[in-house]
């Protein structure tokens, strides 16, 4: 826990927090890795109505985030189901996407299965 | 001419005995007019010391071989030159002699004129081997040349003395370093060996020709005044077309990606120089790139920013033209390489983006142009003709360009053609190009608070829209100053009035110190009008921090239940996207703080009370995505809850109640 009499300073110079060479480039590694992904998981509420948890991470470094709901007769109610379902109130599911010569694909999904969006 | 006449190797081993029996003009006369049988006799009397003087010639840089001549015939003026004449030609000596165009001169082998010629000629070594001229002879071939070049002028132009030596010592420490030939050089003439540079010997140099980089001291290029940069920019436009399209390819993206990258004018041409497959022509080509990259980088630059609306555009669209103008002209089919690459190469390649985005330009264009009537068409180009080609309208085929149905396709055959021609041509051509395209280049446009869409006009004194991380509170919108008549064919939009303030408003609350970072790490806070207006981002993010563009952006709308609707979440976003930004670039050496072990702790103990169900509803488990970043997005959004913000977002809220550890921690996070 952060002692709160600590300066900023002093916080920031308390090498014994700061990860490891190895751990700071493992770090840097797998934000790499994630470059050009954007996630999409699609949750199911017990109206029906569905929560949607989409980041994307841009290349050279950066994100986006973002949280919305769509509910039943909604214009892109039916679309997400297409991708995402079938889905039962309480399940989620969620999609890896890259783009590729300009077209998302789908990395993997459930099925462990690549397709193009 | 001089009636005298005189063997070499009698001169020589002679001295002035030698030179007084030959200057009585019976011999010389005799020795004119030998013939080649006579020679040659004299020759067979005369070997070894025929073939030391021969040997001494050769030396001395008078003769191809040692072994070419072994005899010489020589007819002295009055003045101390000769006529020196060789044994091996068929032509009679006195021929020879009177041949009023010489075989060879040289001033007479007198000692005295001998040691006079050695005396000169070292001074002439000395010269070439000094000389910036021999440098900046050099430096045009070798690019790596230029800036010792221009060190050896500024070391010329500083008053004699030991700090002239000290720098002139320096140009050929370097000289010798970058150039085989120039090291052979000095080594022929002085028989030394040159010593490593060490950062001391750069280190007195003035800031604009040696600046201390992390890889040692880099020597500026173009530090000298009077060097044409202009003119070399044109140079290597045509040297780029003159190569296959996809060499093109490579040293535009190159450039580009140079630009992108604000590399120096040395780096620049280092790496066009080194583009693999180049060829012979690298080194020349190099030269001037900084130039074209730029050009061509502000093209570019440029295709972004109306992808993003953003105004900056509307100021840059005259020199942007500009630059695409000088690029056709000079032969170079801008769009047709961007395409070319694209087909060939794909998203894949390197320079990938850069050409994606000149090509998404070059379609905007093409749009704006078939959405003109073709009356329209046939005015502007009337118009633009008029204005900067007059009555060369028809042999640039104007008339026919107006009914071209691709405009870009037409104006790079336009360049082309005018490639041909003379220069004058070429430039008005290039200005006709940058006329045009300032017309019809996409245009940014406004929305009014009573929701119509307008045009905004490209010049202005401040037409910035976006709040800046130095000038945050302070910006404010230029008004739209009438539009313009051509509609936009653009979907993008600028957001409206009310929500730039909105937003500076929001920014206004940062604190201090937050300001402070933001100004400090150049990065703004950017309203747009929707996220998808931000490259690549998808409808269903409500903001985003971009490192490689410095900015946050803030949408005015956000995608929710099918339709795109107003963000009321503004002021938690612009604190969650600050959240994700302080934790990239405050950390000790770049290290991210929520890789802190007394952080990574926190968020563990919240992890781990979290059930794996809600974990993938929020998106943050491990079969997703690494914890590294899970940590982070908890991060930004306790940092905005930990001011006090109210979130309106059901995702934050379920955060805080889930990441109670991480919020603790964030409040109690030292003051900074």
């Amino acid at each position: 826990m952060v002692e709160t009499k600590k300066s900023f300073d002093e916080w920031l110079n308390e090498e014994d927090q700061w990860p490891t060479p190895e751990e700071v480039a493992r770090s840097a590694a797998q934000r790499k890795a994630m470059e050009g992904k954007w996630l999409e998981t699609v949750t199911m509420k017990e109206d029906r109505t569905l929560m949607i948890v989409s980041a994307q991470y841009y290349v050279g470094g950066g994100l986006a985030e973002g949280c919305t709901q769509s509910a039943p007769g909604d214009s892109d109610y039916d679309e997400l189901l297409l991708h995402h379902g079938p889905l039962k109130p309480g399940q989620s599911h969620t999609l890896v996407r890259k783009m590729v010569d300009g077209t998302w694909v789908i990395l993997t999904d459930e099925t462990g299965e690549t397709k193009t969006d | 001419m001089s009636d005298q006449a005189k063997s070499s190797d009698q001169v020589k081993e002679g001295g002035q005995k030698a030179n007084h029996r030959l200057e009585s003009p019976p011999d010389a006369m005799l020795a004119r007019n030998a013939e080649k049988d006579q020679v040659d006799d004299a020759l067979k009397l005369n070997p070894i010391r025929t073939k030391g003087i021969t040997e001494l010639a050769y030396k001395d840089g008078y003769v191809d071989s040692p072994d070419k001549r072994s005899i010489e015939l020589e007819g002295l003026y009055e003045n101390g030159n000769k006529v020196t004449i060789d044994k091996t030609s068929t032509k009679r000596q006195k021929d020879i002699c009177l041949d009023p165009h010489p075989t060879r001169m040289m001033p007479a082998m007198t000692p005295q004129s001998e040691a006079k010629i050695k005396a000169e000629q070292q001074a002439k070594h000395d010269e070439i081997s000094q000389s910036a001229t021999m440098m900046a002879i050099e430096a045009s071939h070798n690019p790596a040349m230029e800036a010792v070049a221009n060190l050896r002028k500024y070391a010329d132009q500083l008053p004699k003395g030991a700090e002239q030596e000290k720098w002139t010592a320096l140009s050929r420490q370097l000289a010798a370093e970058q150039s085989p030939e120039m090291r052979a050089r000095y080594e022929q003439f002085e028989g030394g060996t040159h010593t490593a540079i060490t950062p001391e010997m750069v280190a007195g140099l003035p800031p604009n020709m040696a600046e201390k980089t992390t890889d040692g001291w880099l020597l500026k290029v173009n530090a000298a005044e009077n060097i044409n940069t202009e003119q070399q920019e044109t140079d290597i436009v045509e040297r780029i077309a003159a190569l296959p399209l996809d060499k093109q390819a490579q040293v535009i993206g190159a450039g580009i990606l140079a630009y992108q990258q604000e590399m120096s004018r040395q780096q620049v041409q280092i790496m066009v120089g080194t583009i693999a497959g180049v060829g012979d022509g690298a080194a020349s080509l190099a030269k001037g790139a900084e130039e074209t990259a730029k050009a061509l980088g502000e093209v570019w630059q440029f295709s972004r920013e109306v992808m993003l609306n953003d105004p900056v555009a509307i100021e840059k669209a005259g020199n942007v033209g500009e630059s695409i103008g000088k690029t056709l002209v000079g032969g170079v089919r801008l769009w047709q390489v961007s395409k070319a690459y694209l087909a060939d190469i794909g998203a894949a390649g390197e320079y990938s983006k850069p050409f994606k985005d000149i090509s998404w330009l070059g379609e905007q264009i093409d749009q704006r142009w078939h959405a003109m009537t073709p009356m329209e068409q046939s005015r502007l180009t009337a118009k633009v003709s008029t204005e900067f080609i007059g009555g060369l309208a028809a042999g640039f085929g104007i008339p026919k360009l107006a009914q071209s149905k691709k405009i870009t396709s037409a104006l790079e055959e336009l360049g082309a053609a005018a490639n041909e021609l003379g220069d004058t041509s070429k430039e008005r051509a290039g200005k006709f190009i940058s006329g045009l395209l300032d017309e019809i280049l996409p245009q940014p446009m406004a929305v009014t608070p009573d929701g119509q869409r307008i045009p905004v006009p490209r010049k202005g004194p401040d037409s910035h829209l976006m709040s800046k991380a130095d000038d945050i509170g302070d910006s404010h919108r230029k008004q739209p100053e009438g539009g313009r008549e051509s509609s936009s064919i653009t979907e993008k939009v600028f957001p409206s009035e009310r929500y730039v303030a909105e937003l500076m408003k929001v920014a206004e609350t940062l604190s201090k110190n937050e300001r402070h970072f933001l100004q400090e790490h150049g990065i703004e806070v950017k309203a747009i009008h929707r996220i998808t207006d931000v490259p690549d981002t998808t409808e269903r993010m409500a903001g985003c921090y971009r490192r490689s563009d410095k900015a946050i952006f803030v949408p005015e709308e956000v995608f929710r239940n099918g339709h795109w609707v107003k963000n009321d979440d503004v002021p938690f976003i612009v604190r969650h996207e600050f959240g994700h930004a302080f934790n990239e670039k405050r950390g000790k050496f770049g290290q991210f703080i929520s890789n802190r072990r007394d952080y990574a702790e926190a968020f563990m103990r919240d992890f781990k009370k979290v059930s794996p169900e809600l974990l993938d509803q929020l998106g943050l488990s491990e079969n997703f995505k690494p914890l590294e970043l899970a940590r982070d997005e908890v991060f930004a959004d306790m940092y905005a809850h930990s001011s006090g913000l109210q979130s309106n977002n059901p995702y934050s809220q379920l955060l805080k109640q889930y990441f109670p550890s991480c919020l603790k921690y964030l409040e109690d996070m030292p003051k900074w």
